[in-house]
């Protein structure tokens, strides 16, 4: 668990050094990683500063004046909680994940890949979802196993028309910028307690007429996981280290799967039974 | 002449399925090697000069001397130029 203190909103000052790391969202900087005296600063430039404490346990954050506070919210859930927890020494795939009897299945993959997407259908269709952008797993039992995130679902304008077949209504919503944010509930069920991890299906981008699924090799799962997963310590050999034996752990215990759809909302149906058929046949 | 192949101090190796990952801690740069360089990296690992993995890997795969002599000699250069490995030649040569 990571303990974030709200702090009053202030500018955000020019930083003396250079970040050491830095993620980029279609040629702008989305967040900047730096070193201080007290652990870790992350700024999401215009948007908000954090510390996080050496030991990723602390966080305080600082807003830039105006900034729509769903937003700010936003970049705690999604980004600063699944850092902090990698900060930890935890697993944090950059995935959704459902139960489909009694186990879960995972959608990885980079934004803009669907993961929300599928993840919201499937709860609208009696599989409750149990993390929709970050999924902290638990190595240290027999199973591999998916611990709950936070129990909403950020989609699209036309994702949300398309999953919640006109009736979003029945949940309970809170705008952000580009996306909103459902609670769960009745309409949009939540799974609470762990549950086994049974596979992963890499969202791909190919142009396809139907779904389909493939299993990838363990080397390639290994990358896949490697590029869809947190890390706060990227320049630190040792939680590097870890974080790759971690992750080679899932690629050998946890088969993957590639999975192609065509990008229209009406293969939603289609796409849920073809990820249920392939959890099936395991 | 035989040759040495010396795997750099921060070069994290994975055996995962019958490939490997490779992960260089100082870039932070992973590389993946299929189910032959895999092989031929693990002969190289354990202190296996180049012309005895060449013996050893012809023995093991229906494949021409001279094909698999030239794949090894293009995957060295490649883990060489990824600053993976040092090649020099054996001191027995």
């Amino acid at each position: 668990l990571i303990d974030i203190r709200m702090r009053a909103a202030a500018p955000q000052r020019p930083l003396p050094d250079l970040p050491f790391h830095e993620y980029r969202v279609r040629d702008t900087s989305w967040a900047q990683f730096y070193r201080v005296a007290t652990g870790f600063l992350l700024r999401f430039p215009d948007v908000v500063d954090i510390v996080i404490s050496r030991d990723a346990s602390y966080a305080e954050a600082t807003p830039v004046p105006d900034v729509p506070a769903a937003l700010v919210e936003h970049v705690l859930l999604n980004q600063v909680t699944p850092l902090a927890q990698s900060g930890q020494g935890a697993t944090v795939l950059h995935a959704s994940a459902v139960i489909v009897d009694e186990v879960s299945v995972a959608f990885l993959g980079p934004s803009g890949r669907g993961k929300s997407t599928l993840a919201a259908n499937f709860a609208c269709n009696g599989y409750p979802f149990i993390a929709e952008d970050a999924l902290q797993l638990d190595l240290a039992r027999s199973d591999i196993v998916a611990i709950p995130g936070h129990p909403s679902i950020r989609l699209r304008p036309d994702a949300e028309s398309a999953v919640f077949a006109g009736d979003a209504s029945l949940a309970q919503r809170e705008e952000t910028l580009s996306k909103t944010r459902f609670a769960s509930g009745c309409a949009l069920p939540f799974r609470s307690d762990p549950a086994k991890l049974h596979c992963v299906f890499v969202l791909g981008c190919e142009t396809v007429q139907e779904p389909f699924v493939a299993q990838v090799s363990p080397s390639e799962a290994l990358h896949q996981l490697i590029r869809n997963s947190f890390l706060l310590e990227v320049d630190d050999r040792t939680a590097m280290a870890s974080h790759f034996a971690h992750l080679a752990d899932v690629a050998e215990r946890v088969p993957v799967f590639q999975l192609e759809f065509p990008r229209r909302f009406e293969v939603l149906a289609a796409v849920r039974q073809t990820v249920i058929d392939a959890a099936a046949s395991l | 002449m035989n040759m040495e192949v010396l795997v750099h101090e921060g070069v994290m190796t994975r055996a995962v399925g019958n490939e490997i990952v490779l992960l260089d801690l100082e870039a932070g740069i992973y590389y993946g090697l299929d189910a032959v360089g895999a092989r031929a990296w693990q002969l190289w690992a354990g202190k296996h000069g180049f012309d005895d993995v060449l013996t050893i890997m012809c023995e093991e795969y229906d494949v021409e001397r001279s094909t698999l002599a030239s794949d090894l000699t293009e995957l060295l250069r490649r883990l060489e130029q990824a600053r993976l490995v040092t090649v020099t030649p054996s001191p027995s040569a």
